[in-house]
């Protein structure tokens, strides 16, 4: 997909949870070895959410935080009239039925003259929301999107993948002022297949997973596909990008395919929050975009890839503009937007065992 | 306007009533008045029934008619509802029924029955009387709300967990003699300071039980003719509003509706604090006590905790505070308490309340009556009557 | 089950959501025991905050640092869920207040 100029990111926000599971913690509760599961992860610590956060919760304060870092913290009646969709895409929404989105809409107090809707496709939900928001404000149809990426991932207890599931959200304003554009979004390319790699049936509280089937045939060919398919239509190499952002749901992964792609740990670095954050599914790669934006300087190619069980990727080049540096500096005066994802991953304490499995509900209460 | 006097008392034992349920306890303790003031049911003209959360607790409203025909009695019944201060309330308007000469004989019933619900249940329902909407909304429970009071009263005057814990002390010391009382077991500062923690900086010994029990008392415009005791008259009874909110109240640490109605009060009687020889407040918790000291003018703001550091307060003190056990050691079943108070002051200005009562020559009596974290005060004055006056 | 409408909490969501508010903390409680609704959250923070028009609101502080809590302290707005009426009842979302970061800024570019 190619997108006309200057359609792009107009501003974004995260929510982190202040609270975090050592992998230790975890491997301890099950008599595992904390040493050899961080050796094969690279997970050293992930984000979990607190008794009175979820998806929702998470949403509605990082996409508000992308609206005040647009509007100074203030109410901006211009920038509610032109928000005209709003997409959440996450694979823990707290109501099976009752949009995510709509609620984060009247929180930030836009609308009612908007539309909405929730997205599930596993990890990717988040960008598959970009996607469409972009396609709405690129035909015209909208002035400005919200796409937002949005989890309390659930594991099993004792399964693997407990180690990784974190949780946290992204929100990104898309829009085509080019007085307002800060990363332009130039192509996005999607690979998609049936590939039953990880999934959750309805009522099940746990997803279930194929194990090692989930490495090769399906998060390596799917981000392979699609950031060759990316690369060929806009006609350019690995190379050419300072910044890549991928999918981590865990740390070896991703450097793997990097790796493969050709890409080094540097272009890497800025967007690789996995280590002390976990896996945040819906909204793991936006958050990366974000740290990589909070940090970016003008004239930056960022790709970015995202991988959905089931599966999917989404591909984004993004190039950032000299608008920037001034939003940057706007939102860093600001007390109340002035948090990075990096000083956020900062700003932790920890839980053990217990106090994790009551604050996900894995007990069932 | 008619004097009015207190006719007759009566009261249950107060605590966890397994076998009793609100009617026997509302019908319990308005036979023990009736029979305390020799009178038949047919004497009575009207019957206020105080009550908080039967509706909740029970499934029961309608109160009026439900104690009138337990009675059977057709005169007109009233349930009277102002949360911790329904009993007062109850008093204030009988009192105020009374003194206009529409009304010759009113019986009032203070009865709550709280163990049928669970904890939270119990809690949910004592909710009712803060800001549902926009304290209750966020989780606020009253031992958290009188806690916040506590935190802001010791910031600003030095009050300390020591100080709170004091009053809790008393107050058991003083149920160990008081037959009707909830608690009676004595307990040490150490031990209130110790117990589990409900909301900080109060624990379980700083917080007023859940509990079942009634109090019952005949108003009279006519003096009682029972030679054997002095009678008892209401000299003034005062209601004051306040916010219903804490978050709204002019300042957090004082309880104004009380300092108004106790103001009206002692103005209505012509006397002062100092005055008063005895008095039953109102300690839903540690704290309200310090505050009531000062709000009733017994001592200068900020000043309430020399009251009870000096034992002035004690039993044997100047100015003896919660003989009965207060809400704390006695118990608190919310519509009964505002009534239990006159019953209790009644018994002692009489000389008849037993083991616990206070030696001294008393003549005038306070009682003090909050609903909400302060959102409703009641202040009564009692005086005995000498024979030769 | 639910026996309340949802309307109720409804027709509050406009002044439930206010998101865009600093304030300061007066005075706090650490509940231990909470009422129907709010049993099974552990112990939670009520709080009285004053906000910078000088009305003072009722409320529950997140992300508790229990060290840094005083009479004063600053405070920023942040969403989060209240109560739920069961597992299968309307979530109640708020907002809660939790402190600024007093960190310095720092972009590192």
């Amino acid at each position: 997909m190619h997108f006309s100029d200057p359609i792009g990111v107009i501003s974004f926000g995260t929510a982190i949870p202040k609270l975090r599971i050592k992998t230790d913690t975890i491997a301890k509760a099950w008599d595992k070895d904390g040493a050899s599961v961080m050796a094969s992860l690279g997970v050293i610590e992930k984000a979990v959410p607190a008794v009175d956060e979820d998806t929702i919760s998470l949403a509605a304060n990082a996409s508000q935080e992308a609206y005040w870092r647009l509007s100074n913290g203030k109410r901006d009646v211009k920038l509610d009239e032109a928000i005209g969709a709003i997409y959440a895409g996450s694979e823990s929404h707290p109501y099976a039925v009752k949009s995510t989105a709509a609620i984060v809409g009247e929180v930030l107090g836009v609308g009612p003259r908007f539309t909405a809707a929730d997205l599930e496709f596993a990890c990717k939900a988040g960008t598959a929301a970009v996607q469409i928001v972009a396609g709405l404000v690129g035909s015209q149809a909208i002035e400005v999107g919200l796409a937002i990426g949005a989890d309390t991932a659930q594991s099993r207890p004792g399964d693997a993948l407990e180690y990784s599931a974190g949780a946290a959200s992204a929100a990104f304003l898309v829009g085509r002022d080019p007085m307002q554009v800060i990363a332009k979004l130039k192509y996005s390319y999607s690979y998609t297949s049936d590939t039953p790699d990880f999934w959750r049936r309805e009522h099940e509280m746990y997803p279930s997973h194929g194990g090692r089937f989930t490495g090769e045939p399906a998060y390596f060919k799917h981000i392979f596909g699609a950031v060759k398919g990316l690369l060929a239509e806009a006609k350019m190499q690995i190379s050419d990008f300072t910044r890549v952002v991928l999918h981590m749901p865990n740390a070896r992964f991703p450097k793997t395919i990097a790796g493969m792609l050709g890409a080094t740990e540097a272009q890497l670095a800025a967007g690789f929050t996995v280590t002390m954050l976990g896996n945040s599914y819906s909204a793991c790669s936006l958050v990366g975009l974000a740290a990589t934006l909070e940090v970016a300087k003008p004239g930056e190619q960022i790709l970015v890839c995202s991988y959905g069980s089931g599966s999917g990727s989404d591909a984004f080049i993004f190039e950032t503009t000299k608008e920037l540096t001034n939003y940057q500096n706007n939102f860093a005066d600001n007390p109340v937007t002035n948090e990075t994802v990096a000083m956020k991953i900062a700003q932790k304490k920890y839980v053990e065992y217990p106090e994790y499995l009551r604050n996900l509900n894995k007990l069932q209460l | 306007m008619s004097e009015v006097y207190v006719a007759g008392v009566g009261q249950t034992k107060f605590g966890e009533l397994w076998e009793q349920d609100l009617r026997d306890l509302g019908l319990n303790a308005a036979k023990q008045a009736l029979a305390d003031a020799r009178q038949e049911i047919s004497a009575v003209d009207a019957i206020l029934v105080a009550n908080m959360n039967a509706g909740i607790f029970s499934g029961q409203e309608h109160l009026g008619a439900l104690f009138a025909a337990e009675l059977r009695t057709n005169v007109p019944a009233f349930h009277i509802e102002g949360a911790c201060a329904s009993g007062g309330l109850a008093i204030n308007l009988a009192w105020t029924m009374l003194a206009s000469g529409q009304y010759q004989n009113i019986l009032v019933i203070g009865a709550e029955k709280m163990t049928d619900v669970d904890g939270a249940e119990a809690t949910r329902g004592l909710n009712s009387a803060a800001d549902e909407e926009w304290e209750g909304f966020y989780g606020v429970t009253f031992p958290s709300l009188y806690a916040m009071i506590a935190r802001e009263h010791m910031r600003l005057y030095g009050t300390t967990r020591e100080d709170l814990a004091a009053v809790s002390v008393k107050n058991h010391a003083n149920a160990l003699l008081n037959p009707d009382a909830q608690f009676r077991k004595a307990i040490s500062v150490a031990a209130v300071l110790e117990a589990t923690p409900v909301a900080e900086p109060l624990g379980l010994l700083d917080c007023s039980p859940i509990s079942d029990g009634a109090a019952a008392v005949i108003l009279s415009t006519r003096k009682p003719k029972n030679s054997s005791k002095h009678s008892v008259r209401i000299l003034a009874s005062n209601v004051a509003q306040s916010s219903l909110s804490l978050h709204n109240r002019q300042e957090i640490s004082t309880i104004d509706a009380t300092i108004t109605a106790a103001q009206m009060a002692y103005k209505a009687a012509k006397l002062k604090a100092a005055d008063i020889d005895i008095a039953e407040v109102h300690d839903c918790f540690t704290i309200a006590e310090i505050l009531a000291y000062e709000d009733l003018g017994f001592a200068k703001k900020g000043q309430g905790v020399d009251l009870i550091r000096s034992g002035a307060t004690n039993r044997d003190g100047k100015l003896p505070v919660n003989v009965s056990g207060g809400l704390k050691a006695c118990g608190h079943p919310v519509g009964a308490t505002g009534v239990k108070q006159i019953v209790e002051l009644t018994k002692q200005l009489q000389g008849r309340a037993g083991e616990r009562q206070v030696q001294k020559q008393l003549k005038h009596a306070l009682a003090h009556n909050v609903g909400g974290s302060g959102a409703t005060a009641v202040v009564t004055i009692l005086a005995l009557d000498n024979i030769d006056t | 089950m639910t026996t309340i409408n949802p309307a109720k909490a409804w027709r509050k969501y406009n002044k439930r959501y206010q998101l865009n508010q600093t304030a300061k903390l007066i005075t706090w409680s650490k509940v231990f025991s909470g009422p129907t609704g709010f049993e099974r959250q552990g112990h939670y923070f009520v709080a009285i905050v004053e906000l910078p028009s000088g009305e003072r609101i009722t409320t529950q502080l997140a992300d508790v640092d229990e060290a840094q809590l005083s009479h004063g302290l600053k405070l920023q707005a942040t969403l989060r869920k209240i109560s739920a009426a069961g597992a299968d009842g309307i979530i109640n979302y708020g907002v809660k207040f939790k402190a600024v970061d007093s960190k310095p800024i720092s972009l590192n570019l």
